[in-house]
């Protein structure tokens, strides 16, 4: 069996609210990834995918709170760490994070050099500006860009050019674990694709070990990961390979999300197109069985009442959250 | 950078404001290098001295002289003689002499005297009263000087015997170079009530004022800068503690809040610098609320998050990361602030609120001296005009220069 890269156990993070009130937006999530693979997140705006990238760093600063579980990266523990700590051995080396919209993530008034000496200092203190223009320009030949990027200011870069520039950054230690939150979101398709060029690049070189890649695109998480998470309200919906998510959705919720990918073919025009009815509940006093139960096509009333866990099935490969069976669920889809 | 500086200096407005704002900047720096007369030296006995080339009489007297013979001499020097009051007496001799008022020309010196001279006639008692009368008479001889050619006899006085001697003459057709003279005295803008130079009083008033602006100016902009980042980065209590302050700033009028602190400062102890801080202190409610509203904006910026997420400090984020988003915002305001501090100066000046009177002068104060004489009243425009005119074009000139700046930077109001 491969080497586990990271591995989180029934994490769960939340946000104070102003009022002090708790919201659960992590809710006992447990995930593996193992060297050299990919995983994906998907799930609707709001269902906590991005506050999951956060609260994987085991850096924390209100108003999110850690509340309880265990973040484990390549045997070691940093569940419980000081964040002056997870600053300096961590992120960067470890563990690596790229921003949602990354693109405006770079201060326009500094040059990409001062970032990554930025984060190279955090690590090594003592790095002189040779040492850091050194470890920068390998790093950026590495990842296939030019090195006169590094005395640029950002406002000088092309939107995709910027987000790859963001992505070596982040990638410019080495580290074992690359979380990519959103890294296409705001680019054309051309970009799109030099950008996951660039991840997928990256880890056959083995710059980074292994990666976990959110977005909303599910065509673009088939292309790029060999499993699939699917979250809804903060909880996991359904784990599957690429293949099984995409092709073969056990959840009502996957289902749903899976039908509502926009495929441009003949007759497309005027078609109507299918979208899950309703909004993600609102998580400051979650429902009492299952979530997804407002919106689900196939809802029976102990849906509402029961809360339910994850089935496992084919030996931990696959897993999903609803109290129909499998057979039960194939049957439903076949007559819909 | 370079950029930023040539697209400012391709904004008309911005060029013209800042021409006109280093001239004054210039004036202020050159003038006190050629005349270093102490700016509150009183050099007039007496107030409001015309504004003029002031020559010696003693000493033009002694220079040497120099026959002209010019034409119109004669007629200049009646005309400058003949009094307003001499010129409408004679007009109403000559209305009740019967002569048509359409004839009379009073502004016509040449015409009104040649009448004069051909029609009146001391005999004629025209229904006037005798003193009347004898006025007449004493004018008529005075005119009979004004029209004689025979110049001035000079005499001193004998040491020994204390007789009068004719030491020499002065004809009316004698002239002394200016050149030769050996004191003479420009005054272009007069003098002012106590008899001081006004141009070299303006010139170091205007420096002051632009020192008293300066320090109010960055005073201002200083606490409204840092109050408005820490409110709007920090935010909660922090923003709703400097909210009330600045709030409880805005109800109360500043300038209300200025004259009452000024007042109870007391006159003896208030300089230059003293005013200029209180009115710093007084006026940075509007910079903090504006760049507490800017950094609102800001403070959920990717770049600001990541940031944080890079364990950077507060301080660290606000002047690396916010700082550099309203810095043209700033210099903006610091300019504005900077005119309305030199308003604020001359406001309470001229309520003779401003800095001790014996100390400088401040634009503020010349407009107090210039009320407390009265020369509005009296019509001696150079106490007052030129230090309005100068004020106006620092005010004007800054404006200027921001709305250029904005301008540039506003991306609304960009073309």
């Amino acid at each position: 069996m491969a080497r586990v890269m990271l591995e989180v156990k029934d994490l769960t993070t939340k946000y104070i609210t102003r009022f002090g009130e708790d919201v659960y937006a992590v809710d006992h999530v447990s995930l593996k990834v193992e060297e050299g693979k990919s995983l994906g997140i998907a799930g609707e705006s709001g269902c906590g995918k991005s506050t999951l990238a956060l609260s994987l760093m085991g850096y924390y600063f209100a108003p999110l709170h850690y509340t309880s579980g265990e973040i484990i990266i390549d045997g070691k523990n940093i569940t419980g760490m000081n964040p002056d700590d997870v600053r300096k051995s961590i992120l960067g080396t470890e563990i690596a994070y790229i921003p949602q919209a990354a693109m405006n993530a770079l201060n326009p008034t500094q040059k990409i050099i001062n970032f990554i000496e930025d984060v190279i200092h955090a690590h090594k203190p003592a790095a002189t500006k040779k040492e850091v223009y050194e470890i920068a320009s390998y790093g950026f030949e590495t990842v296939g860009l030019p090195a006169e990027v590094l005395q640029k200011y950002p406002v000088e870069l092309s939107g995709g050019m910027k987000q790859r520039t963001v992505i070596a950054i982040s990638v410019i230690l080495f580290p074992k674990v690359l979380i990519a939150d959103e890294p296409t979101s705001a680019l054309d398709v051309t970009s799109q694709k030099l950008v996951i060029k660039m991840l997928r690049d990256l880890m056959e070189k083995g710059i980074i070990k292994s990666m976990i890649f959110i977005t909303h695109e599910l065509p673009l998480l088939y292309n790029v990961t060999d499993e699939i998470m699917v979250m809804y309200a903060g909880q996991i919906v359904e784990r599957a390979s690429a293949q099984q998510a995409v092709f073969d959705p056990l959840h009502p919720y996957s289902k749903g999300l899976m039908g509502s990918i926009i495929v441009p073919e003949k007759g497309l025009r005027g078609h109507k197109l299918s979208a899950i009815p309703g909004v993600p509940p609102n998580l400051k006093n979650p429902p009492a069985g299952c979530r997804f139960a407002e919106r689900c096509k196939y809802v029976v009333p102990e849906c509402r009442v029961t809360s339910v866990g994850l089935h496992e099935l084919d030996d931990d490969k696959r897993a999903y959250r609803c109290i129909f069976s499998e057979s039960e669920l194939r049957r439903a889809y076949k007559n819909a | 950078m370079e950029h930023t500086i040539r697209q400012i200096f391709h904004s008309p407005k911005f060029v013209i404001g800042f021409s006109i704002f280093i001239a004054v900047l210039l004036m202020v720096i050159v003038y006190p290098r050629f005349v270093t007369d102490p700016p509150l030296g009183i050099i007039g006995q007496g107030t409001f001295f015309p504004p003029g080339i002031y020559v010696n009489v003693f000493d033009s007297i002694d220079s040497p002289q120099y026959t002209l013979m010019l034409d119109n001499a004669a007629a200049n020097r009646i005309a400058g003689k003949l009094g307003d009051q001499d010129r409408l007496d004679m007009q109403d001799w000559l209305l009740a002499d019967e002569i048509p008022e359409k004839q009379i020309d009073i502004k016509d010196t040449a015409k009104l005297m040649d009448q004069w001279v051909k029609n009146y006639d001391p005999k004629l008692s025209l229904g006037m009263t005798s003193a009347k009368r004898n006025y007449y008479a004493r004018l008529d001889e005075s005119l009979k000087g004004i029209l004689g050619t025979a110049g001035v006899s000079l005499a001193t006085k004998n040491a020994q015997t204390g007789a009068l001697e004719e030491s020499g003459s002065i004809a009316q057709s004698a002239y002394a170079n200016i050149s030769q003279v050996p004191n003479v005295r420009v005054l272009p803008l007069g003098t002012d009530n106590f008899g001081r130079d006004i141009l070299t009083e303006l010139v170091s008033a205007t420096g002051i004022s632009l020192q008293i602006g300066l320090v109010a100016g960055s005073i201002a902009t200083l606490i409204g800068l840092i109050l408005g980042l820490l409110a709007g980065y920090i935010g909660g209590l922090v923003d709703d503690a400097i909210m009330f302050v600045t709030n409880l700033f805005t109800v109360i009028p500043s300038f209300v809040l200025l004259i009452l602190i000024s007042f109870s400062i007391g006159q003896e102890s208030r300089g230059a610098v003293t005013i200029a801080v209180v009115i710093g202190l007084t006026s940075w409610v509007w910079t903090a609320r504006a760049v507490r509203a800017q950094v609102f904006s800001l403070r959920n910026r990717d770049h600001v998050n990541m940031s944080k997420l890079s364990g950077h400090s507060i301080v660290y984020i606000i002047v690396a990361d916010i700082l550099p988003y309203i810095a043209s915002y700033v210099v903006m305001a610091l300019i504005l602030q900077i005119s309305s501090g030199i308003l604020a100066e001359a406001g309470l000046s001229i309520l003779g609120l401003g800095p001790k009177t014996t100390d400088v002068p401040t634009l503020g104060l010349m407009m107090n001296w210039a009320m407390i004489y009265s020369a509005h009243v009296t019509g001696k425009w150079w106490a007052y005009i030129p230090v309005l005119v100068t004020i106006a074009l620092i005010t004007f000139s800054m404006n200027l220069m921001n709305t250029g700046l904005d301008q540039v930077f506003n991306p609304a109001l960009r073309d």
